[in-house]
């Protein structure tokens, strides 16, 4: 059991990372990931929904018929984001406001239904639970890197606004890395975010070879 | 019947209670926070006409939050208007105070003027007035740029606050003084009393909006 849960956490954060392996839901992890407080909570976000969803799958493998699973998991995933998207426009309107559209477009992000066809139909809700917590850490760690190689470049700073996800207390809680006129625009652009997890990637297959 | 009708039937039936299941906690979330929501958004829709009121200067506070109750009898003729203070490490750094005059043509014009530190005028809007149209009311910003004029001044950067007709440099446009006059007025009147009282005329009556 331990010996599973060890070689799931593996899997799931390094082995077989969403972004940097499998390359799956690159969308919103190039779109968000601007400054580094965005992309962590686009990947918290995220997480959580990943995490209701793979353990509510996992409870109705039983009853859902195996004809029409992707549509019950198309039902069941959008309902949850519809869910977390109101909550959150009401609770973290900032946070909301913030990241905008991708919070509904976490229903097409194929990491999670990815997850509830392969793993949650096929396991229990503990070891559910763990398999999308561990995608989730796995996830939020490229998310926090990207966003933060971007911002350093292309802003300056780190962890700016920390103070919309956690409260006031953060607001002047960030790093000055580099000075603002030496930054570089590219980062924050499209191309910016492709480049950079290019050469993420490109690191992680060195790291793994050697 | 056939065992591939009964199978699709069922699979709709299915499909069709599951979709129902989801709609219905959707609006049940969404019933019992569309409220709270609105109000977010106001206050947010506000503290973002706040920030603009505020340019240039950074403060880390809550301005919503800060929103404390004051009367005066000159500058808000017995009223109770709002004032708003932005703080940077737990000093005053701006101000956004609503005030009124009596004096305009068409009766009271209600006034929003943001102030910092050094006592001078941000900006100034006009919240509410009843101005002739086409004369009083060309001092909005629909129709001038007259209300920049404001932008910079203070007690002491002018040798006297008035319109020109008065000895002053604030312009007016011929045949409609009074909104003018009772706007600059209105603002000297608030200066004065801000210099008077500065910091201490932050009262503890906090808005009922903070509850």
């Amino acid at each position: 059991m331990f010996k599973e849960i060890v070689e799931l956490f593996k899997q799931d954060v390094w082995k077989n990372n969403t972004i940097l392996v499998q390359i799956l839901g690159l969308c919103p992890t190039l779109a968000v990931t601007t400054t580094a407080v965005t992309a962590l909570g686009l990947a918290l976000t995220t997480t959580i929904v990943l995490t209701i969803s793979n353990v509510t799958i996992s409870m109705c493998r039983r009853i859902i018929i195996p004809e029409v699973r992707i549509p019950s998991y198309i039902l069941i995933i959008s309902t949850l984001v519809a869910v977390t998207e109101i909550l959150m426009q009401t609770f973290m309107f900032t946070v909301y406001e913030s990241m905008g559209i991708f919070i509904s477009l976490i229903v097409t992000n194929c990491i999670i239904i990815s997850h509830a066809e392969a793993y949650a139909m096929k396991h229990n809700p503990f070891m559910s639970l763990l398999d999308a917590m561990f995608v989730g850490i796995g996830y939020t760690m490229i998310m926090i890197l990207v966003g933060s190689i971007r911002e350093i470049l292309g802003f300056g700073t780190v962890f700016q606004g920390l103070n919309k996800l956690f409260g006031e207390y953060f607001a002047d809680k960030y790093l000055v890395v580099l000075p603002a006129d030496k930054t570089l625009i590219i980062a924050i652009l499209p191309p910016g975010a492709f480049i950079t997890i290019g050469l993420i990637i490109a690191l992680r297959n060195a790291i793994s070879r050697s | 019947m056939k065992p591939i009708v009964k199978g699709s039937i069922i699979t709709g039936l299915y499909l069709g209670i599951l979709t129902c299941l989801c709609l219905s906690i959707i609006v049940a979330v969404h019933e019992k926070t569309y409220e709270t929501f609105v109000k977010t958004a106001e206050k947010e829709r506000l503290n973002k006409q706040m920030a603009e009121m505020l340019p240039g200067i950074k403060y880390n506070n809550d301005l919503i939050k800060s929103c404390k109750l004051y009367s005066d009898d000159t500058i808000t003729n017995g009223e109770e208007y709002e004032f708003y203070t932005a703080y940077k490490k737990g000093r005053p750094v701006g101000y956004i105070i609503r005030s009124n005059t009596m004096k305009g043509y068409g009766g009271a014009i209600e006034l929003l003027t943001s102030i910092n530190a050094k006592g001078e005028i941000l900006q100034v809007v006009i919240v509410s007035q009843h101005e002739t149209p086409g004369l009083g009311d060309r001092v909005l910003p629909a129709n001038s740029n007259w209300l920049e004029e404001f932008r910079g001044a203070s007690l002491y950067n002018r040798k006297k606050f008035a319109i020109t007709k008065d000895g002053g440099d604030f312009t007016y446009v011929t045949g409609a003084t009074v909104t003018p006059r009772a706007i600059v007025n209105a603002e000297k009147a608030l200066l004065e009393y801000f210099s008077k009282k500065g910091n201490r005329m932050i009262s503890d009556k906090s808005c009922i909006q903070n509850d």
